[in-house]
């Protein structure tokens, strides 16, 4: 069998399996393998405390009770569905408890790769993917505090999906914008079909949600995906292939030259990160007026240079790129082919919190207290495997709160996933992440309410 | 239009099955033409000639559902195109890395096959998939029917584009196996 012949042989698969796949999937909540707990009360009330940032306005709060570190989560389900449940059945021996807790949760039942944010220049010029790092070096004493002078306070922001409605007039004007800084006329924005939930349907259906026992997350997730604004730019002199715009209720807004796929295998990456600031400033622009820019191998082995407001990083050192910054993605020839606009509204900021040193931070992790996209090491074993530190606010699209998290990214080995012939010794990097706000700032976060 | 009625308006070579086809499905089969071609242009009239082999198609086939089964002409269609594009040396779109990805399900180089083998294969691979679990399933068949980008499939399913490629990768080495075992890559 030849691969063409594979081809019209994975066309020939049962309808049925056809049409599923066209059915847009239920969202996964960003998944964390759950925080685990060991009856440390600290850790209990902070995974209360965060849980407890829950419904605002209307909806009732969850009693917080931080006397009692085992009334959390139920055990987790199946479906990746979890709730926060102020009278769960306690259960010493559970691993897991899932909560939502104003953190997104997603339920892969593998493990997983995510990227490693590169910021050093010598690895991004070796030209592999990020997430399959062939010679990244190991730190030479991990040990070592970082030389941060960490900021007296670090923000935390309301999310967009808190505020529970549906902000159609903002998508539009975030498309303009982005057409604008595109060279395309803004009206095109008029012809952008909305497709979604109505503001009355959504609350309906938070209602329901609410109702049947749904989680905050699920309920969040809902008002994150309500709705999104679509356009095709026709085919046009600066864009010869035209465009896919889309914006939605987060904030995010992305163009996409269709059927272009970005390229990391003819640019460095201080050539990617300079043809992309060259030719698109008003692109780069709308990351804010000072901007600061990362350039890196994204998740897809290609160059994405991303931008973000460095002045708006309350906490200096504090990434935000995730929420409030730009990407773009260069083809093979050096051409743009994709923008990802985050333009969260960091505008809510809850308040201000005193952020933890990476010394207690390690603490935790040591306790097995933190959030993996599918690691799977245990805290000790992070902290042996050390490729990289970090501070910042992850993209979260169902969550009450951006928090600051401190980000510890392990070397998980070398693996025969996704290795080549061409390149075998590829490596897995996952991260590991510790929210970066004490508990008792997480308590008067959800007084604050 | 219901499927049904349409595939009747073929049966009965009225023409108006043309225009019911083209506004039910005509930007779904353009989508999947323009994720293999990569050219607007080549997509359409793709997909023009998508309508024309349906026509030709029915009677003799009564498809139970039009969506799948025009998805199909049109990606043979495409992929038609795409070999003859190869051959004066120009078009973009996912096509070639489709097939070079395909190529790591397959044990060994191509030998003389026999129709009945490619009905049997479909069936192993339908088999397959219904033992994966989501979003595996779903990613694979966005991946290789629907001939999506990695960026699409990351946007959503609301995940890195390199879990999908992990993700892609490991159904890729299950499927090679089972097909292995199952005596067709031979």
């Amino acid at each position: 069998m030849n691969t063409r012949e594979l081809f019209e042989a994975i066309g020939a698969m049962d309808d049925d399996l056809i049409l599923e796949a066209d059915k847009l999937p239920v969202r996964p909540r960003r998944n964390w393998r759950p925080l685990l707990w060991r009856g440390a009360p600290l850790a209990a009330c902070l995974c209360l405390a965060v849980g407890a940032v829950l419904w605002q306005g209307q909806r009732s709060k969850v009693t917080l009770d931080t006397a009692m570190p085992e009334a959390a989560a139920a055990a987790p389900e199946e479906s990746g569905q979890s709730a926060l449940r102020s009278e769960a059945a306690v259960d010493e021996n559970a691993q897991a408890k899932t909560y939502d807790g104003g953190l997104s949760l997603y339920n892969g039942p593998e493990a997983s790769v995510s990227a490693l944010p590169v910021l050093l220049s010598d690895l991004l010029d070796k030209g592999a993917g990020a997430y399959f790092l062939d010679t990244a070096p190991k730190p030479a004493d991990r040990t070592r505090l970082l030389d941060w002078k960490l900021p007296d306070t670090v923000p935390v922001f309301r999310s967009m999906a808190a505020g529970r409605t549906i902000d159609l007039s903002g998508m539009y004007g975030r498309m303009r914008s982005m057409l604008q800084a595109l060279g395309l006329d803004t009206a095109l924005a008029d012809d952008a079909v909305y497709t979604g939930l109505t503001q009355a349907e959504a609350e309906a259906q938070a209602d329901t949600l609410a109702n049947n026992g749904g989680s905050e997350g699920a309920e969040l997730a809902l008002w994150a995906d309500a709705g999104s604004l679509a356009l095709e730019v026709a085919p046009c002199e600066a864009w010869p292939e035209g465009l896919t715009l889309t914006a939605d209720n987060t904030g995010t807004v992305t163009a996409q030259v269709p059927g272009a796929e970005a390229d990391a295998t003819r640019l460095t990456s201080a050539e990617a990160l300079a043809a992309v600031q060259a030719a698109w400033p008003d692109v780069v622009a709308l990351a804010g007026e000072d901007t600061a820019s990362l350039c890196y191998t994204g998740t897809d082995g290609a160059w994405h240079a991303r931008f973000y407001n460095a002045a708006y990083n309350a906490a200096g050192g504090i990434e935000n790129s995730d929420l409030d910054g730009v990407e773009l993605a260069v083809d093979a020839s050096g051409q743009l082919c994709r923008v990802v606009w985050h333009n969260a509204d960091l505008t809510q900021v809850a308040g201000e919190y005193a952020p933890l040193t990476q010394v207690q931070a390690e603490d935790l992790l040591r306790q097995d207290l933190f959030l993996t996209d599918g690691g799977s090491l245990d805290g000790d074993g992070v902290l042996e495997n050390l490729a990289d530190v970090r501070l910042y606010y992850p993209e979260s699209r169902a969550c009450a709160w951006y928090l600051p998290y401190w980000c510890f990214t392990a070397d998980e080995g070398a693996s025969d996933e996704g290795a080549s012939e061409e390149d075998p010794g590829r490596h897995l990097y996952c991260e590991y992440l510790v929210p970066a706000v004490s508990v008792d700032d997480l308590t008067a976060l959800q007084d604050a309410g | 239009m219901e499927d049904s009625a349409i595939v009747a308006l073929y049966w009965a070579r009225d023409e108006q099955a043309l225009t019911e086809t083209a506004a039910k499905f005509g930007a779904y089969c353009r989508k999947i033409a323009l994720n293999l071609l990569g050219s607007i242009s080549d997509a359409e009239e793709v997909e023009n000639d998508t309508w024309m082999a349906a026509w030709n198609s029915m009677p003799e086939n009564r498809p139970a559902r039009l969506a799948p089964y025009l998805g199909r002409i049109t990606r043979n269609l495409a992929l038609d195109r795409r070999d003859k594009a190869a051959a004066q040396k120009r078009g973009g779109g996912q096509s070639e890395l489709i097939l070079e990805e395909l190529e790591g399900c397959l044990a060994g180089p191509a030998r003389v096959e026999h129709t009945v083998e490619a009905a049997d294969t479909a069936r192993m691979i339908s088999e397959f998939l219904r033992k994966e679990p989501e979003p595996a399933r779903g990613i694979f068949i966005r991946r290789y029917w629907y001939c999506d980008s990695m960026a699409d499939i990351a946007a959503r399913y609301a995940m890195p584009e390199g879990r999908v490629r992990v993700t892609l990768h490991r159904t890729r080495n299950k499927l090679k196996k089972v097909l292995t075992e199952q005596g067709v890559n031979l």
